[in-house]
């Protein structure tokens, strides 16, 4: 039979305003249920409250019309709702197998002790079978490819009786034929009863595997109706509303000297090789979903991910290691700050110095921490301040910041430099960036958020399954045209 | 003022962690001082002293590698290798004193090369490498004399007044191995913690995708260490002979666990979990305090094991303790 999960006219405040007002959703069994909207409309906030990790400020839920209390993911979970984040790996455990993932729950529930690995194997394959899952049980999970982890953990949620799944953007990362047969899965689940909800900036995908739609704008729901009711242009307009275009502080489109320009970047899954150009003191944004290859880029142009041919200043070179990137004024701001970025047990002293050679003053070193500290407003403002115990958006002025003492840098390449970063500092960052470029420097900034692309570039790229799919000045480009940017792609 | 008192408090609890390591060394000192009035004598200060100058040495080589995060246990294999290099150099083919000081560096330093060879270039982990590395310097060791040790005879060479100077001799009333320690250290010290190089070699230890990303020569640097282990371990090896008189068959071998343990005691010393110059000497200078100090209070050598275990014990939990808290 099937069952319907109910939201209604729920509310939530994070503390600084409503994010979400008087929402309602209803998702049925055996329907897809597509959420759409711009990024901060809501969506995450609601699908987060329905899988429990946070409790409304307002509003019920109800299951059947049975009003239900989610305390937390594990009580969402007894109750059939699970939430698959956009970061699967966090379910999996990486070491070990597909088929001991797969039946982990439900052997914990069925109180198993005992435990043949050969019937393990086989209710595993048929398990997988039943949702038209092509993986070898026996393969170890951190050899899955993005998408059979994916698949792997809606099989597992779906075993585990799971009766509502919500999915956030599951195909952001996917190809097009992962794509397709995860369409396949889809059916699949929906066909044994369960009702999906996912969040998509697709779409032709909305268009082609949605039952119903509901649209949020500014955390109210501007759009809510069966797909056959809704046109393209009815759900864009409720997604972009009428006030869509955010602009950056106007700079004059000049004419620059190439400072950096790169050619037949490959950036592998069967994308195109293209070229790449940046001019001194020019800021491009490169923009793409979760997969779309922007760490790739970053991490080939730096050298990180064998050789690219580039030309740097005029001068033809081969960029084969991230020493000799950095030796031709390279600088690459990691997206992983607190892994690859810093050094959390050293102080920012240390970071501020990074660009000296041979001996080390310590009037020299300090001064130059406080330099830093001046330029990008690292709070609190001590030198000897370990980077572990600075926030977020401060570590991350110091990850920006560490290249700064560094003779001749002509490149900067910033990946993803606002992840969890507050909106302070962020603004902080944004103007240092600003200053860099305004020195002369290229910027090459790379990012999935629509309107820190449009805050801070003087030109736009976007970057989709097919490799890059638009080049335009930043004043020719709206949101809407970078969130359906992929439009012309999905084909 | 009730805001100030957990504030306090915690700043003490802080405090004791952080100096646990070197308030045990202080406090044995002054323990074995109070038990024994002799203890403290110049005289004996130096015997202490001139006692560990060798693993001391050895403890830096290790700290070298710890510093980049990796481990160097073959300095034990390769200060006997150097040290009966050292000695046939002069004994069985009669070479001049730079020879005979030379060649073992030479050595010290190929070894290191090999060590960073498997590290970096067949990615096989420290420990492993070093390990494999700590029985194949040991055989060729063995191989070179037949397994024998190399004494000065009748009809070889002898070991020349200048070089046993650097194993027996005072300059100023300091032992010359003495000298020699406090030299390698400053040296070390200052390029450690002076020079970008010293530095980077940190960095690399602390977070190597981190300085990978920032293109520091992470291999190279790498490399550098286990050279500088070497290298070290061959001026250890050196001075073994020297006071030795003679190449003894595996001679540096026991010395390894104390030269580690020594390195450790450094890591743990200021509570920051980083290996240091500094700490390593201090650390070994604990190992020499306990050794003399113990058997001047006529402590059966059987049992000197188990309290040099126990103090290892109370040195390093506080420093992992408050790790552990955050």
């Amino acid at each position: 039979m099937t069952s319907t999960l109910t939201l209604s006219s729920v509310g939530h405040d994070y503390g600084d305003g409503p994010v979400l007002r008087k929402v309602d959703l209803a998702v049925v069994g055996g329907q897809v249920h597509a959420l759409l909207g711009m990024n901060g409309a809501g969506k995450s906030t609601l699908v987060h409250i329905a899988a429990g990790f946070f409790a409304p400020s307002q509003g019920a839920i109800a299951i059947d019309g049975v009003p239900v209390r989610l305390d937390g993911p594990g009580a969402a979970f007894q109750h059939g709702i699970a939430l698959l984040a956009q970061e699967v790996d966090r379910g999996l455990v990486p070491d070990a197998t597909v088929h001991e993932n797969l039946t982990a729950g439900l052997l914990r529930r069925e109180g198993t002790l005992g435990f043949s690995k050969r019937a393990n194997r086989d209710r595993a394959r048929a398990m997988l079978e039943q949702y038209a899952v092509d993986i070898d049980p026996d393969r170890q999970v951190d050899s899955l490819s993005l998408y059979e982890k994916q698949a792997l953990s809606l099989v597992r949620a779906a075993a585990t009786d799971a009766r509502f799944l919500f999915l956030d953007e599951p195909t952001s990362a996917f190809d097009a034929a992962e794509t397709e047969r995860f369409y396949g899965i889809v059916d699949a689940l929906k066909a044994s009863g369960i009702g999906i909800v996912f969040i998509s900036h697709r779409l032709p995908e909305v268009f082609r595997i949605a039952d119903q739609v509901t649209v949020l704008r500014g955390g109210e729901v501007s759009l809510a109706a069966p797909i056959g009711d809704v046109t393209r242009e009815t759900v864009v307009e409720a997604i972009t509303g009428a006030a869509a275009d955010i602009q950056r502080s106007d700079r004059p489109a000049i004419d620059r000297e190439t400072v950096f320009s790169a050619t037949g970047i490959d950036l592998g899954r069967g994308r195109a090789p293209f070229d790449l150009s940046i001019g001194a003191g020019e800021i491009v944004a490169a923009f793409g979903p979760l997969g779309a290859g922007k760490s790739a880029l970053a991490r080939t142009l730096f050298g990180l991910r064998g050789k690219v041919a580039a030309t740097v200043a005029g001068k033809s070179v081969t960029i084969r290691t991230p020493e000799r990137a950095a030796k031709l004024g390279l600088a690459l701001v990691p997206e992983e700050r607190r892994t690859q970025g810093l050094w959390l047990e050293e102080s920012v002293q240390t970071h501020a110095a990074l660009g000296f050679r041979g001996i080390i003053r310590r009037g020299r070193e300090r001064a130059a921490a406080k330099e830093m500290i001046a330029d990008y407003d690292v709070q609190p403002p001590r030198p000897e301040q370990l980077v572990r115990r600075l926030s977020g958006g401060n570590q991350q002025k110091v990850a920006v910041g560490k290249w700064a003492q560094g003779q001749g840098r002509r490149v900067l390449i910033l990946d993803e430099p606002m992840k969890g970063v507050d909106v302070a500092a962020k603004e902080a960052i944004f103007r240092s960036i600003e200053r860099l470029a305004a020195s002369g420097i290229g910027v090459l900034y790379l990012t999935q958020e629509p309107d820190d692309a449009l805050r801070i570039a003087d030109r736009i790229l976007v970057l989709g399954r097919s490799g890059l799919v638009l080049d335009r000045p930043a004043a020719a480009v709206t949101a809407v045209d970078l969130m359906f940017a992929e439009r012309t792609d999905a084909a | 003022m009730s805001a100030e008192t957990p504030t306090r408090r915690r700043i003490d609890a802080d405090f004791i962690y952080r100096y646990a390591a070197l308030i045990i060394i202080v406090g044995i000192i002054a323990f074995f001082a109070v038990m024994n009035p002799n203890f403290l004598t110049p005289g004996n200060v130096m015997d202490i002293l001139r006692s560990i100058a060798v693993s001391a040495l050895l403890a830096l080589a290790v700290t070298f590698s710890l510093v980049v995060n990796g481990f160097d246990v073959s300095i034990g294999s390769t200060a006997s290798l150097t040290s009966i290099v050292a000695a046939s150099m002069m004994i069985t083919f009669r070479q001049e004193l730079w020879v005979a000081i030379l060649v073992p560096l030479v050595v010290g330093v190929i070894v290191g090369l090999v060590n960073s060879t498997l590290i970096v270039g067949l990615r096989l982990p420290d420990l492993l490498a070093t390990l494999a590395m700590l029985f194949v310097v040991s055989g060729v060791q063995q191989t070179l004399t037949g397994g024998n040790s190399v004494y000065p005879g009748v009809d070889t060479g002898i070991i020349v007044p200048s070089f046993s100077f650097l194993g027996k001799g005072t300059l100023w009333g300091i032992p010359v191995p003495v000298i020699i320690l406090a030299v390698v250290a400053l040296l070390a010290h200052l390029f450690l913690n002076r020079t970008t190089t010293g530095r980077f070699m940190y960095l690399v230890g602390g977070n190597e995708e981190a300085a990978r990303h920032m293109g520091l020569p992470v291999n190279r640097l790498r490399v550098l260490a286990y050279v500088l282990s070497g290298l070290l371990a061959a001026v250890a090896g050196i001075v073994m002979t020297a006071r030795i008189g003679a190449g003894q068959i595996e001679a540096g071998a026991p010395l390894l666990m104390d030269a580690v343990a020594a390195a450790y005691v450094g890591y743990a010393l200021f509570g920051q979990k980083k290996p240091s110059v500094v700490g390593t000497v201090l650390g070994a200078i604990l190992i020499g305090v306990l050794l003399n100090g113990m058997t001047m209070l006529k402590v059966h050598y059987t049992v000197q094991g188990i309290v040099k275990g126990a103090v290892f014990i109370m040195a390093l939990a506080f420093t992992f303790l408050r790790q552990r808290k955050h």
